[in-house]
């Protein structure tokens, strides 16, 4: 069989998101079923400006053949002119969705045209959000698999969507929550669907040596790592973690935050913002950390809980996230807060009792092994695919 | 000339006879006030509506909350208690009666997914629903295609007309009467033409002898005969409708385990 996906960005350097999913799931595709793979991507690596930062071409990475077309760069006024026509997205007409479209990007005449023509025998488009997408499915839908990545945002309330999700002849969703988003907001419910998550990827760290990077000494600490952006709520986790901290002058918690800065957070002597860090240093801090925290209100999956399972690292999530909601209800690896009180009841039990931690960084790990090792999912992703390329050649 | 999209309600009281102009004015003053008042009661008259029927949305949404809850919590408790497998010659029943589905099946309440399984065994392209957590993780884990949702609810998000076939079994059985029918219908009207519906049920007498206490006193209903699916598929006006039945109670047109029964029919093209 040969498939193919089509996704804005590929690289070993995207190490989260979407297109992280799209290249792993690709690579265990290759390594496990020895099915031909390729990629039509673009030459970005920076989502907010499709910058080229790869030469157009085809290239292979871990068995998976690249190909790369040059995009029109990102207006640097987008999100000013996105938060504009969101605004108002009732009243837009489809040419003013076709023009927002457009501007997000990334745009290729040559890449839509190389999806059209692509010979495989299905064209797996990841995630439903960007241009090659919106424009491409429709025109491979008899082969089309859609991997939607979507979470409760507005652009997933785009007109457009109504013809492009729906023209998919299978659909992959990351969590159920997911998928019951999609199936109440597209005629979908009868198409071929699976719920498949993505595993994690570990690596040989030692907490000490993370530790040491970041000169946090001996002292307890809450983690978060991905993107630090207010719309992942970083700054609230972080304005909260010193406000408990403020009411607590002799506890030792700390908070790490590292990834990449969008928003810097607000400044406190017991919040350790470190940047981006590298993978040996992320499972390092993982590992040693009282507790994972993700704040974030809006996640289609969180792989980074899943690592922190994994790195046995029990979790805090944002109640209003269905997703991480989700992973932490059914696995009973962590608690939900909802409000600065819960986070403050969650985080002071902790503390109290480090063994609640430990009970249940061991049922997040139980979970991560019966539902996300590559095995299992690749085993099921290969069988679904199947299916639904057999349905298309009927 | 200019035209204006607001209307302006002052006039112009100029004159250029002596006290016209102040008679105009007090005129137009009376008349201001009285225009005032009036515009006053009838913005307090349409707030007062608008309250009303704010109310009354609020009621109805109520309504049919409670109304959606009430048919859509048999489904999920009932469930919950309905038996997990089908004797293997229903299944076999079934698998006969969707060898001519036109499309994708639907199974609900499939359970582990033994009847998905049989069904693509057969070349049917076959997925279900089922709202026990434990089966739907068994499900999955074979890789096949088994939801985690309740019947009525899945049935409520398929397009019309958009699967080929659906098989209603499981809690189906445990129903009020109104709800089995409801579970029809709604499967009915997903089903493209030529679609076959099938129900396989056990039969009322098998099933007062075989549920567990809990289910009999927690059921608001209990199967229906053979006979009565064939006469409501009838009246729906599907075709070849057809019963398998175990024993001799409903008319035996073909074999299946005793104590049990699949019904099906066909969508008029």
């Amino acid at each position: 069989m040969k498939i193919a996906y089509v996704t804005p960005r590929y690289g070993s350097e995207v190490r989260a998101g979407a297109e992280h999913g799209a290249r792993r799931l690709a690579e265990e595709l290759v390594a496990r079923t020895g099915w031909t793979v390729e990629v039509l991507t673009s030459c970005a690596t920076d989502a907010t400006t499709w910058a080229s930062e790869y030469p157009e071409g085809t290239s292979v990475l871990h068995g998976v053949t690249v190909q790369r077309f040059t995009t029109s760069r990102r207006a640097a006024d987008f999100d000013v002119l996105s938060n504009a026509f969101f605004g108002d997205l009732r009243n837009r007409s489809l040419a003013d969705e076709a023009a927002w479209v457009a501007a997000q990007g990334p745009v290729s005449a040559a890449w839509i045209e190389a999806i059209t023509q692509c010979d495989a025998d299905l064209v797996i488009f990841y995630p439903y959000l960007y241009y090659p997408t919106i424009v491409g499915l429709e025109r491979v839908a008899r082969r089309a698999v859609l991997h939607p990545a979507a979470h409760n945002e507005a652009p997933l309330r785009l007109k457009t969507l109504q013809s492009v999700v729906p023209a998919a002849q299978g659909l992959v969703f990351q969590t159920e929550s997911e998928r019951r988003l999609v199936e109440h907001l597209f005629p979908v419910a009868h198409r071929p669907q699976v719920v498949l998550g993505l595993g994690a990827d570990p690596v040989e760290a030692d907490e000490r040596q993370a530790r040491e990077v970041l000169g946090i000494g001996a002292a307890p600490y809450l983690l978060y790592v991905g993107r630090v952006d207010d719309g992942k709520g970083t700054g609230r986790l972080a304005e909260w973690f010193a406000r408990y901290r403020a009411e607590r002058p002799t506890c030792e918690l700390q908070l790490v935050i590292a990834g990449p800065i969008v928003h810097e957070p607000p400044a406190d002597s017991n919040v350790h913002v470190t940047g981006s860090v590298d993978d040996v240093t992320k499972w390092g801090l993982l590992r040693g950390a009282a507790a994972f925290v993700n704040p974030s209100p809006l996640e289609a999956f969180s792989i980074v809980l899943i690592e922190a399972w994994e790195a046995g690292t029990s979790v805090l999530v944002n109640r209003e996230c269905a997703a991480t909601n989700e992973h932490v209800r059914r696995s009973g690896g962590g608690v939900a807060y909802g409000s600065y009180e819960e986070f403050v009841a969650a985080v002071d039990a902790l503390v109290a009792d480090p063994s609640l931690g430990i009970e249940r960084a061991k049922a997040g790990k139980r979970y991560v092994d019966d539902w996300f090792t590559w095995p299992s999912i690749a085993a099921r992703y290969a069988t679904f695919l199947t299916r639904v390329a057999e349905r298309t050649t009927r | 000339m200019t035209s204006t999209a607001d209307l302006d309600p002052t006039v112009d009281t100029a004159s250029r006879l002596p006290g016209v102009g102040l008679v105009k004015r007090v005129i137009a003053k009376i008349f201001g006030w009285y225009v005032r008042v009036v515009a006053m009661r009838i913005r307090d008259f349409m707030r007062s509506v608008a309250q009303a029927l704010q109310l009354l949305a609020d009621r109805v949404d109520r309504i049919e909350h409670h109304n959606r809850e009430r048919a859509e919590r048999p489904l999920d408790t009932l469930a919950e208690i309905a038996p997990v497998t089908n004797p293997r010659s229903v299944v076999d029943a079934v698998v006969e009666c969707m060898r001519m589905a036109p499309g994708r099946t639907w199974i609900g309440d499939a359970g582990d997914g033994a009847l998905v399984s049989a069904l693509l065994e057969s070349g049917c392209d076959a997925y279900g629903t089922e709202i026990r957590r434990d089966c739907v993780d068994v499900a999955v884990r074979a890789a096949l295609e088994v939801r985690f949702d309740t019947a009525m609810h899945h049935l409520k998000l398929v397009p019309k007309k958009a699967l080929g076939g659906a098989v209603v079994t499981g809690s189906l059985e445990r129903l009020e009467a109104t709800d089995q029918i409801a579970l029809l219908d709604a499967a009915l009207s997903a089903l493209t033409p030529g679609g076959v519906v099938a129900v396989a049920c056990a039969t009322p007498q098998a099933w007062d002898a075989s549920a567990s206490t809990l289910a009999r006193d927690l059921s608001p209903g209990r199967p229906f005969t053979a006979l009565t699916w064939e006469h409501l598929m009838t009246v729906r006006g599907l075709q070849n409708v057809t019963v398998c039945s175990g024993d001799g109670l409903d008319v035996p047109r073909g074999l299946v385990a005793d104590g049990h029964y699949v019904v099906s029919g066909v969508v008029p093209r």
